[in-house]
């Protein structure tokens, strides 16, 4: 093998470095070109996703409106007897405020196991009761407006236990009831 | 003396070719080499616009899709948002039917007490599980026999219908006990029929 064999193999040397070099850089296109088909077919797969969420979203805003519209009106209520100091408290003022004769009472703190999702568990919403025992004795219409004012004045109470005798004397009548005074957790804040 | 015809600046002297020439198909060789750097330049050329473009659209496209998921997110945070609030609100609905006002009933029922009766006791209590539903227990002095009936239609006329009644009537004493389901005519006009166990998922009916 003389020079010029020699320079013959390194010129087909360099062409086949520069065929490699070509061949590395449509390989390395290619790739780059695939990678942005699966990143379009990314976004387009997003997109079809976005719409189908956004029409469910729709739909459930068409059907849940009266519903947030319900809760919005009542959330004042339920807000404002979030402790049980607050229930004892609008209990209290309430039968100072009319001065009803109150025999006894007794205030206490229990689960809420009504309308719960799960039946026996615990209420999501409102998970714990303030259940007041009170028992008066008084005028029929003292007692009987009393007992009005208590149901509109703490709209959320219920009243689940009522008992109306003849009192002591004339026109007085002696009521014994529980009421129910729920305490619900606070209402998360709503995504705008 | 003989002067050599050669010009004498040519100094190198003659001399035969040290190598044999290659053959005439290695005259391709260098053809070759001129194709393929000439290829390799276009090509190169090509494939660099190729892959600029494809990289530029790769970066485009991959912004889309973290624009749309981002969206996709905050609409999915916000549908959550919403399904916790349904169920906020349906349980609210739920404790809210079960705190009807019993006041009025109980004025109705005493209200409709003719002078000849009156009532002994009266009950109303609510089971937690079925809380819209009130167990009503009436204990009545009357001699009346139409008594009981004025009383249900005071019942009726607030729109407390009654299930299950029970009666037992002795020596002008009635005890009379019955399950009552507040029904709102306008909300509920198929309810009419329907029994209180079959009750559908609460609508709201009262208002604050």
């Amino acid at each position: 093998m003389n020079h010029k064999h020699i320079a013959c193999l390194v010129i087909l040397f360099l062409c086949v470095v520069i065929f490699q070099g070509v061949s590395m850089m449509r390989t390395r296109a290619r790739a780059v070109e695939t990678a942005a088909e699966t990143a379009e077919r990314t976004a387009d797969a997003a997109a079809v996703t976005l719409q189908t969420q956004r029409a469910i979203l729709d739909d459930l805003k068409g059907k849940t409106a009266d519903l947030i519209e319900y809760l919005d009106a009542w959330e004042p209520h339920l807000s404002r007897l979030s402790t049980p100091e607050s229930g004892e408290l609008n209990v209290n003022a309430l039968v100072k405020q009319s001065g009803l004769i109150l025999l006894a009472q007794r205030f206490e703190l229990a689960p809420n196991k009504s309308d719960a999702t799960v039946p026996g568990a615990a209420n999501a919403t409102i998970p714990q009761l303030v259940h007041a025992h009170l028992t008066a004795e008084d005028d029929f219409v003292k007692s009987l407006t009393w007992l009005g004012e208590l149901e509109t004045k703490l709209p959320t109470a219920r009243v689940s236990n009522l008992e109306i005798t003849r009192g002591q004397t004339g026109n007085d009548v002696r009521l014994e009831l529980v009421v129910d005074i729920p305490l619900a957790v606070p209402r998360a804040t709503p995504t705008p | 003396m003989k002067i050599d015809y050669r010009p004498i600046d040519d100094l190198k002297t003659e001399r035969p070719d040290i190598t044999p020439p290659l053959p005439a198909t290695l005259r391709l060789v260098p053809i070759l080499f001129y194709l393929v750097v000439l290829g390799g330049i276009v090509l190169s050329g090509l494939f660099l616009v190729i892959l600029r473009n494809a990289a530029a659209a790769e970066q485009q496209w991959k912004a889309q899709a973290a624009e749309r998921t981002q969206r996709l997110n905050e609409v999915q945070a916000e549908r959550r948002s919403l399904e916790g609030q349904a169920h906020r609100a349906s349980d609210v609905v739920a404790w809210v039917e079960g705190a009807r006002s019993l006041q009025p009933l109980v004025l109705g029922i005493i209200r409709s007490m003719e002078p000849t009766s009156s009532i002994a006791s009266l009950g109303l209590s609510r089971d937690p599980a079925t809380a819209p539903q009130v167990k009503l227990v009436l204990k009545l002095n009357t001699q009346d026999p139409r008594q009981l009936d004025t009383t249900l239609e005071a019942i009726a006329e607030r729109n407390f219908r009654t299930y299950n009644p029970n009666q037992t009537q002795s020596r002008g004493e009635i005890d009379y006990e019955a399950t009552l389901l507040y029904q709102n005519p306008r909300t509920f006009p198929e309810a009419k029929t329907s029994s209180p166990a079959a009750s559908p998922t609460p609508t709201p009916t009262k208002t604050p």
